[in-house]
């Protein structure tokens, strides 16, 4: 393999003559150190190979061993380049596509966010511009470990966040929070205080002076664990006072509000089969279009659909976006009273899933369904226990006035 | 380069290798499909079921069926084929 690799680098030719037992010819083609291989004999003559830059030392041997000899082939590299010699415009053009493709794989073409719930990905794509991080980026100046770290201080609810680049797309993978109702992050003294009108639940205090027990009824803003902490000497003085960031968990019995109401009219879309295209080229994200298709319709969605020119993960700055006019026409509609009650009721479900996967326990559900005036409410509350403390920072001075 | 000993005794020598030797050609065979001749002078006579090859003392008489020079080169060849007689003729 090796062996034919190099000869084809070499390049070789295929020599034949007439076999007049013309083992003078070889032997004298030997004799001037010229190598050759693949010597097949047949009655009438001989053929064998020999490297393509001894071809011309030939003539003079076959002169004189006094035959002759004709060149059937010539393979290898060398014949390749001399065939081509002429065509300089395409070596240079490959010497400078491949140059491109190297220039252009230093930078950053694609963005991919995964994972986002609440936050959308226009807004992390607006946070990474903020941090001078967006299409045509340098790859060499993104720092994937202080970019985290960045992504994590903007945005509050991520609780983990993995960055990385692969080929020229920048992966980005976000895991939101599951609890948002509890912030005990403070760095400065502070307290705890509630969110929302509720009853104690459980208060387990890890740093700070407890103010509620369970069982205490307590109002939006009332101090649930002070970040005050009193040192008493024997006589249960106050010997000293330390300010402190309190942390505790705290968790309360409270009434969710609920209200949705459905129309017991709609509106359905009801797409006929015309539909026109057309397309917008992008290239290193200036976007061209050639044309606009006319759409005379008079109601239409536009549907766009982008693709980006790459293999695998090398992303290429060139793409286009097909839009797509879908002709529809609004048809009225009413609901059943079964149908809007199913509705009501597959909403109320997503809702109390949602709150559910934050880590709401939801221990009543008093939510009722009626009529009104063409409508379908869903109105009422839910009893549930959740965590309702988060941080607040404290005046030093007003501090000991309000624990008093 | 020249020896320090007789040529006759050379052989007797058992630290030096008998191909040393200039007037010596190595004749390698593996099974009966392969020949390999180093340190020749020429070919004599090519085809299909015979190949002589001239060395410094002897005329070396290949013979068999389909039998083929796969290389040639100036300290080298390798012939291959169905080989059924290696004869030796002095010069």
């Amino acid at each position: 393999m090796i062996g034919y690799i190099l000869k084809y680098i070499l390049g070789f030719v295929q020599i034949e003559t007439a076999n007049k037992g013309n083992t003078r010819l070889l032997n004298l083609i030997k004799n001037k150190n010229i190598s050759m291989w693949g010597i097949s004999e047949n009655p009438d003559v001989i053929s064998f190979f020999i490297c393509y830059r001894d071809r011309n030392k030939l003539s003079d041997i076959a002169k004189k061993a006094g035959c002759e000899y004709k060149i059937i082939g010539s393979y290898g590299l060398p014949v390749k380049i001399t065939q081509n010699k002429g065509r300089y415009s395409v070596i240079l053009g490959i010497i400078v596509f491949i140059v491109l493709i190297y220039i252009e794989s230093l930078f950053i073409w694609n963005i991919r966010i995964e994972g986002e719930e609440d936050y959308t990905k226009d807004e992390i794509i607006e946070a990474l511009s903020s941090l001078d991080i967006s299409y045509g980026s340098y790859k060499k100046d993104i720092d994937t470990v202080s970019l985290e770290r960045q992504l994590r201080q903007k945005f509050d609810d991520i609780a983990w966040i993995s960055c990385s680049i692969r080929g020229t797309c920048l992966y980005i993978d976000i895991k939101e929070t599951l609890d948002v109702f509890t912030d005990t992050s403070l760095d400065v003294p502070s307290n705890i205080v509630s969110v929302r009108d509720c009853t104690i639940y459980s208060i387990i205090t890890s740093e700070g002076t407890p103010v509620v027990k369970v069982g205490d009824e307590v109002k939006k803003g009332d101090i649930l664990v002070s970040g005050t902490v009193n040192l008493y000497d024997d006589n249960a003085e106050i010997m000293d006072t330390h300010y402190i960031p309190a942390k505790a968990d705290v968790k309360g019995i409270t009434r969710i509000k609920y209200y949705d109401s459905i129309s017991l009219v709609y509106y359905k879309k009801e797409y006929s089969k015309n539909d026109k295209s057309d397309y917008t080229f992008s290239i290193f994200g200036y976007k061209i279009r050639p044309y606009k298709a006319k759409v005379n319709y008079n109601e239409f969605d536009t549907v766009s659909k982008d693709s980006i020119l790459h293999i695998k993960n090398l992303y290429f700055p060139f793409g286009y976006t097909k839009n797509t006019y879908r002709e529809y026409s609004l048809i009225m509609k009413e609901y059943s009273n079964e149908e809007v009650t199913l509705l009501a009721n597959t909403k109320l479900k997503q809702y109390i899933c949602d709150l559910q996967e934050k880590g709401v326990q939801i221990l009543e559900n008093n939510v009722k369904i009626s009529f009104e005036d063409g409508k379908c409410i869903a109105e009422g509350d839910l009893v549930a226990i959740m965590n309702i403390g988060i941080g607040e920072e404290f005046d030093i001075g007003k501090e000991d006035l309000l624990i008093e | 380069m020249k020896t320090p000993f007789k040529s006759s005794c050379i052989y007797d020598n058992p630290q030096i290798c008998p191909d040393i030797h200039k007037n010596s050609s190595k004749v390698t065979i593996h099974s009966n499909k392969c020949v390999l001749i180093e340190n020749f002078k020429s070919i004599l006579f090519v085809s299909t079921n015979e190949i002589s090859i001239k060395t410094k003392m002897f005329t070396i008489h290949i013979q068999g069926n389909n039998l083929t020079i796969d290389y040639y080169t100036s300290y080298e060849i390798k012939i291959s084929g169905n080989i059924c007689n290696i004869k030796y003729d002095s010069n």
